[in-house]
């Protein structure tokens, strides 16, 4: 079935979540950043949260009201309800059906592909359950022989790409490794794509349903928090004109923005943990165009009349 | 003591000093252009010990590192990695911030280095052609470091206050 793989990156270019990718460049992924994953999941059991309870009193009990506590295992409950399913952009053995469903105009990106394309995670389920809503059709996405109805936001399907890694380097070459709290708070971004905040109505489906383009659907969608999409940021951001941004608050950046910016608190952590967290951080925190607020809402809902 | 005894006793003594120095103002001399010298262009020795930390285990590409400020990614280079790869930190900066790590490593180990390096990160932090994320990550290293060495608090407290407020709001 990698058919089949291969036909969902061609067509996805939802605002940020996914990106147009040639079967060639596609082919040269390996398994790496999969195995790499597990790994990052079964350390998850282990997240160190010295200076986590000093950054919650000091920040609004904002891990607290987003993660639902400060320990390992409310970490864990958090990525467990939003991100379930696993593959990498070579896994022969994944699908959607109907194919059909994921041709719509709202998704179509008109502009020219870019050369090049790099992609370390992309939660594509509440992408495949909007695609759903707005057809009006049942879809089921195959995983490894299992058939899985897609009927909510929370489905979990997530895409790990070569840009899911392990190691950097600095400025003399000498290669280093990465926390996996770097990549934590990649998987809680992603993982914030999962909730429908709020929830979508009938008229909001009809939005998307009337987009010719993945541009137009960005810039007309009403359910703006329904999936926190990426918004293309504004004339005169340092990345205008991409789809980095968010324009609503409590979005995926902001959420893995809290993660870094907590970790990097740790006062006993190296100077590289410390460096990388504190560019993680400043990253999200660069691509917000609102201000936060001080109450998160993490809950998810489905289709509202 | 008769006036005789006491010229014999205390005014010949600092009459033959100031004879001395008199007849020896060459060596004198030399003794001040060495000085001098050594102040406005190091023998390879004391250069030496200003490094000395580093300069024994200092493979050939580490002995010619670039200052900070020309380390940092440029904001067209973001750019450029953003539009590849849209979701996540751009890797020029994942570098970026690796290098600041061994920096900061150096500067925690020698006072030399952590002048060279906390007055790198102020340029870094106020280079007015800089991409506001790196200032950002060189103001939380600049910050940092003071925190670990007080004498350059007030020299943070300079810098950040120069430092635009998107800039502050980000190292934070």
């Amino acid at each position: 079935m990698r058919s089949g793989i291969v036909f969902i990156l061609l067509i996805m270019s939802l605002a940020g979540c996914g990106e147009k990718k040639s079967q060639t460049e596609s082919s040269s992924v390996s398994q790496a950043p999969v195995i790499l994953l597990q790994s990052d999941l079964q350390e998850l059991n282990k997240i160190d949260t010295t200076g986590f309870e000093e950054f919650d009193q000091t920040h609004y009990r904002l891990m607290t009201k987003i993660f639902g506590g400060l320990s390992p295992q409310n970490f864990k409950a958090f990525l467990d309800a939003r991100l379930k399913y696993f593959f990498s952009e070579t896994d022969p053995d994944v699908d959607v059906v109907p194919r059909s469903v994921m041709d719509q105009s709202w998704m179509r990106d008109d502009r020219k592909a870019t050369q090049r394309v790099v992609r370390g995670a992309a939660n594509i389920g509440t992408q495949f359950w909007l695609a759903a809503l707005v057809a009006q059709t049942p879809v089921t996405f195959i995983f490894h022989g299992a058939r899985i109805p897609i009927t909510s936001s929370r489905v979990g399907i997530m895409l790990i790409g070569e840009g899911y890694v392990s190691e950097t380097e600095n400025d003399v070459g000498k290669r280093v490794s990465l926390p996996v709290a770097y990549r934590h708070s990649m998987l809680f971004h992603e993982a914030r794509h999962s909730d429908c905040t709020g929830g979508i109505s009938q008229s909001d489906v009809a939005v998307i349903r009337n987009s010719r383009n993945v541009r137009e659907f960005a810039a007309r969608n009403t359910a703006k928090e329904c999936g926190h999409l990426h918004v293309y940021c504004p004339r005169g951001h340092q990345f205008e004109g991409y789809a980095a941004c968010d324009g609503t608050a409590w979005g995926s950046y902001a959420i893995g923005a809290v993660y870094a910016k907590a970790v990097a608190n740790n006062p006993n952590q190296s100077n590289l943990d410390f460096n990388i967290m504190k560019a993680t951080a400043i990253d999200s925190e660069s691509r917000l165009l609102v201000p936060l607020g001080t109450n998160p809402d993490v809950s998810s809902s489905g289709l509202r009349d | 003591m008769s006036s005789r005894s006491l010229l014999i006793a205390v005014v010949l003594p600092w009459v033959a000093i100031l004879l001395y120095q008199a007849l020896n103002p060459v060596q004198k001399k030399e003794n001040v252009q060495l000085q001098d010298f050594s102040v406005i262009a190091p023998t390879p020795a004391a250069s030496s010990s200003v490094f000395q930390s580093q300069s024994s285990s200092m493979t050939t590409s580490e002995s010619v590192r670039k200052p900070i400020l020309e380390l940092a990614p440029t904001q067209k280079m973001l750019r450029k990695e953003v539009m590849e790869n849209v979701h996540q930190t751009p890797p020029s900066m994942l570098k970026f911030a690796a290098t600041l790590a061994a920096r900061l490593d150096e500067a925690e180990a020698s006072e030399e280095a952590a002048d060279r390096v906390f007055f790198e990160l102020k340029d870094c932090v106020l280079n007015p052609a800089g991409a506001i994320n790196t200032q950002a990550l060189c103001l939380s290293n600049a910050k940092r470091l003071a925190g670990k060495k007080p004498r350059f608090q007030s020299h943070y407290e300079d810098t950040e206050s120069r430092a635009s407020d998107e800039v502050v709001r980000l190292s934070r």
